[in-house]
């Protein structure tokens, strides 16, 4: 540090040049900056001193100690970064050994400059606190003459961005859902409540809402807010919710390079983030993501967030809560006994509905070919894209009508009779005997104790079930989400390969696959083709 | 008379948090703090013929110059055998017990050799041998040639070894990219286990009897932040108490939690190396906690935090009102919360502040306003920080005096700093005092 009123580069620049012989620089910001701002900061440092690049996210990059010693500079400037574009895991594990290597940092002459993205601000000094506690200086992200002056685009931009990018088709709206009218209603609750969640009652629709806001708000056509639409099941994941691990989970990659944009959105109360299924959490889960709510609220005053969930569900102290307006839950209704009746013409809508106590949430899982619009936002299907084709695509598969593989007779007919009221109590548990009892029915045969044993093993280890006392269980939609997308990808492979059904034993291994495909692991695409060619269905 | 730039630039360089007492300045810049920890030691030591200690405190709290200090008043009556862990391992946050114990009397391989002596053949084939059998067989790092390994290992300097001229050796990367977690999972009381106990103490014995007495000093450990693998080190296990001489060891300051207390005292005898009371703890929590914490005792600690200002100044001939104008310096230590790195880092920054303005006006001296300025830019690094979790933890410690309990957050708050220990007679913690003022419920 030197002189407080002088700006960060020259603060830099006088630290360093106190610091020899060997000075400790974190500098803050926003990841994808990392690059052009440590440019900036090298060109204000001496230039007779050799500058060192280092990746801490490529192969061996945590070597950083045998990086300078093997580049043979003389008293080098290096320059790391790469932290940004490691997954938690990794960077965990990256920030682990320089921590403990710290000592070994006095065997190099040199002045390291750490970028540390400022998502990983909080992490980074207690997960390296050794390292951290050797700083010359801290920049932080207030800093910004660090950053350079370019970052912040207008939203007009963005949606002729997306236009240009071939995503055009994610502002199409897809359902005549929302309208103007209804749009007023919620628009002016958000305006008034910046931090806002809608709970209401299981299979109310409040997905379908969230889906429909979404694009709503994309298509411009109110305001300048862009939003982006989360699953609070995916942000429990994250170590520490932060705008930079809502980017990596669902922008798309072409928008996170462009420059600091999502970041500009949120300076500027432009961005909204919808996340929906919070109740889908165990309760302590709940209070986490609740707290790291508040925080995030703290971090960006000006970003608008609206959460969904049941009623009870835990939300931040203090945060605006309705439930939905009631014209939502008609609209819905309608719309997806439409989508029912254009699936299968002789479906008797009424009575559907009813089974499902109006349940717009069974109602989706239960059509054999749902508009599960949904999936279409996972990362795995960036992914899937890559694998298949050799290269990242946009989205684009969204502008063609879904087409499913259709799993075998049997599995549809479990699923649909799952969804249709055995499963799903006041409490979303069933019980087993029941479930075997319906099959029996469906299947017009006689369930045996040990054909009900057998099923019910493998309907746990399928991950169908999930087990909550002693003969109880709770269906578990993500494995159904899980399903949905196995079957998709099984219709994308060559030669549109069938899928096993969930009772299948062959279904575990599927499920693993598809797992490693939500996680980005690219390669199980190929494994789950070799796997389905030699697995029989049914 | 105001400092010039280049005598700033001297100070500043004095005052690098980076920088360990080197072994020849250590007479001159040591200072000992109330209660000093070394003492204690010191004066147990012939009662506690084989004793085991554990030095815990904050990080920066000057555990590891405890040891030097340790290491130079010894050295004349034993051979002190000073292992820096973290330079012997590549991942000392991953060190098993049976490890540390093999790197143990690979240390005193090492020290033996330095001093001209060597260890007998057969003792070192048992070590090589029992440290073979712990590691899988399918494991890649079956196959190292132990000796190699004992290459490698870094002892820290001493003053004994500034007298002999020798230096500490940096380890090889050869064995620093293969010990952490190379050993198999065992339990204590397995042949293999015990085999090794032997064949350290064996060594050690073969020191014993060349040299004087062997003490092993051991640094690194309480860069240790996974709380398993310090409980695998200190509570679940005790071999790193089995060898048959004095050994210290310095600890996470998570064992100082009430429950890893108890549970570690089992075989260690603890040290507390808490930090210095610079400041009256607050009101509610002198009464809650019945702490007594006289007047005199703050005015000690703030004497001995200025003694380590006052010395590092002296050595190049500064005296403290040439350098600090006013209660700069009280403010400084204040801040500090008694913690010595964050002393020299506060410092340190002043000296950047007072080159600014000296390269600009040909002299300079720390204001009250620069002193306030350090202080600001480190709440500043802290606040940036601060999450919901820690704010939550952290209004806790300041009502109760103590962390929640060993969670995660509880344990990573103490782990970096953010939460420090104390004690006077009682055991308290308290959040570091710079993040007053970064929130008003803090």
């Amino acid at each position: 540090m030197a002189g407080s009123s002088d700006g960060a580069l020259e603060r830099i620049r006088r630290t360093v040049e106190l610091s020899e012989p060997l000075a400790l620089i974190f500098v803050a910001g926003p990841p994808f900056r990392a690059r052009a701002a440590l440019e900036r900061i090298r060109a204000v440092l001496p230039a007779d001193r050799p500058a060192l690049w280092h990746r801490l996210d490529q192969k061996g990059g945590e070597d950083l100690v045998g990086a300078v010693t093997r580049s043979g500079l003389e008293n080098p400037i290096v320059l790391v970064h790469g932290l940004e574009n490691l997954n938690d895991e990794r960077r965990a594990y990256v920030e682990a050994v320089l921590n403990v290597n710290r000592d070994r940092l006095r065997e190099v002459r040199a002045a390291v400059i750490f970028w540390i993205p400022e998502g990983e601000l909080a992490s980074f000094p207690v997960r390296a606190p050794d390292l951290f506690h050797w700083r010359a200086m801290l920049v932080t992200p207030s800093d910004l003459e660090i950053v350079p002056d370019e970052m912040v685009e207008s939203t007009s931009a963005y949606l002729d961005y997306l236009r240009e990018e071939g995503l055009g088709e994610l502002l199409k709206e897809p359902l005549a859902y929302l309208v103007h009218e209804d749009w007023n209603e919620i628009a002016i609750w958000l305006h008034e409540n910046i931090r806002s969640a809608i709970l209401d009652v299981p299979g109310s629709g409040k997905t379908t809402m969230m889906f429909n806001l979404m694009w709503f708000m994309a298509s411009g056509r109110v305001g300048s807010s862009v939003p982006v639409l989360v699953g609070a099941m995916e942000l429990s994941r994250v170590d520490e919710l932060n705008l930079a691990t809502v980017t990596n989970l669902r922008v798309p990659e072409q928008l996170r390079r462009t420059p600091d944009f999502v970041y500009g959105l949120a300076q500027k109360g432009e961005l909204v983030l919808l996340c929906d299924g919070l109740d889908e959490l165990p309760e302590p889960q709940q209070g986490r993501l609740a707290m790291a709510f508040e925080r995030l609220a703290d971090q960006w005053p000006r970003m608008r967030i609206l959460i969904a969930g049941r009623q009870g569900t835990r939300v931040p102290s203090g945060w605006a809560v309705r439930p939905l307006p009631a014209w939502t839950v008609d609209r819905a209704r309608t719309l997806w006994g439409r989508l029912l009746v254009e699936d299968d013409p002789s479906a008797d809508v009424d009575s559907i509905l009813a089974a499902l106590e109006h349940s717009l949430t069974l109602l989706t899982e239960t059509l054999p070919a749902p508009r599960f619009s949904v999936i279409g936002y996972h990362a795995w299907m960036r992914t899937l894209r890559r694998g298949l084709t050799g290269e990242m695509r946009p989205v684009d598969f969204l502008s063609e009508p879904f087409r499913y593989a259709v799993p075998s007779a049997f599995a549809r007919r479990v699923l649909r009779r799952l969804a249709l009221g055995v499963v799903f109590g006041d409490a979303q548990q069933v019980r087993i005997r029941e479930v075997m009892q319906a099959l029996a029915d469906e299947s017009r045969g006689e369930t045996s104790e040990e054909e009900a044993r057998r099923m019910a093993r493998v309907f746990e280890d399928g991950a169908m079930l999930v087990s909550c006392s002693p003969g109880a269980y709770r269906f578990w939609t993500q494995s159904l989400e899980t399903f949905l997308a196995a079957r998709q990808i099984a219709y994308l492979l060559p030669g549109g390969l069938p899928l096993p059904s969930p009772l299948h034993p062959g279904w575990v291994r599927v499920r693993s696959l598809v797992e490693d495909l939500l996680r980005d692991n690219s390669a199980a695409i190929g494994r789950m083709r070799d796997w389905l060619k030699g697995v029989p269905t049914g | 008379m105001a400092l010039s730039s280049e005598t700033w630039v001297k100070l500043y360089k004095r005052f690098d948090p980076k920088l360990r007492l080197a072994e020849t300045e250590e007479k001159e810049l040591y200072v000992q703090r109330p209660g000093a920890t070394a003492d204690r030691i010191l004066q147990a030591l012939p009662l506690e013929e084989v004793g085991k200690w554990v030095v815990c405190g904050s990080m920066g709290s000057g555990k590891s110059s405890e040891l030097v200090h340790l290491a130079n008043k010894l050295w004349k009556d034993h051979t002190v055998i000073g292992v820096d862990l973290a330079a012997s391992s590549a991942r000392v946050d991953s060190l098993t017990p049976p490890e540390v114990l093999f790197l143990l009397g690979a240390a005193a391989v090492v020290r033996a050799r330095r001093d001209g002596h060597d260890v007998s053949g057969a003792s070192l084939s048992e070590l090589s041998s029992a440290f073979h059998d712990l590691i899988d067989p399918k494991d890649r790092r079956s196959q190292v040639d132990v000796e190699s390994l004992i290459e490698g290992v870094s002892l820290f300097a001493t003053a004994m070894d500034a007298s002999a001229g020798a230096l500490a050796a940096p380890a090889g990367a050869f064995v620093k990219a293969l010990l952490g977690g190379a050993t198999r999972h065992v339990k204590e009381g397995e042949p293999e286990v015990e085999k090794l106990v032997l064949a350290v103490d064996a060594v050690l014995s073969d020191v014993a009897a060349r040299m004087d007495p062997p003490m092993l000093l051991v640094d690194g450990l309480d860069k240790v932040t996974d709380l398993a693998t310090i409980r695998a080190l200190f509570t679940t296990t005790r071999l790193l108490a089995r060898p048959k001489v004095p050994i210290v060891y310095s600890g996470p300051i998570t064992l100082m939690l009430s429950t890893e207390w108890h549970a570690a005292s089992a075989a260690f005898k603890q040290e507390r190396l808490t930090n210095v009371v610079v400041a009256r703890p607050p009101k509610e929590l002198v009464d809650r906690l019945e702490l007594d914490v006289a007047g005199d005792k703050i005015t000690a600690g703030c004497r001995a935090m200025r003694e380590v200002v006052e010395r590092r100044l002296r050595y190049h001939g500064v005296d403290v009102d040439q350098a600090f104008s006013g209660d700069a310096l009280a403010s400084i230590i204040t801040a500090s919360g008694g913690v010595l790195r964050d002393l020299v880092h506060l410092v340190n920054r002043c000296c950047a502040l007072a080159h600014a303005e000296a390269s600009k006006q040909g002299g300079a001296i720390v204001t009250g306003q620069m002193a306030a300025d350090a202080i600001t830019e480190m709440r500043k690094e802290f606040e940036v920080t601060l999450t919901t979790n820690r704010v939550d933890e952290l209004k806790h410690v300041k009502q109760y005096g103590e962390p929640k309990g060993l969670t995660e957050e509880s344990a990573r708050l103490l782990l970096s700093g953010y939460v420090l220990p104390y004690s006077n007679g009682k055991v308290w913690f308290e959040p570091h005092p710079v993040l007053r003022g970064a929130r008003r419920d803090l």
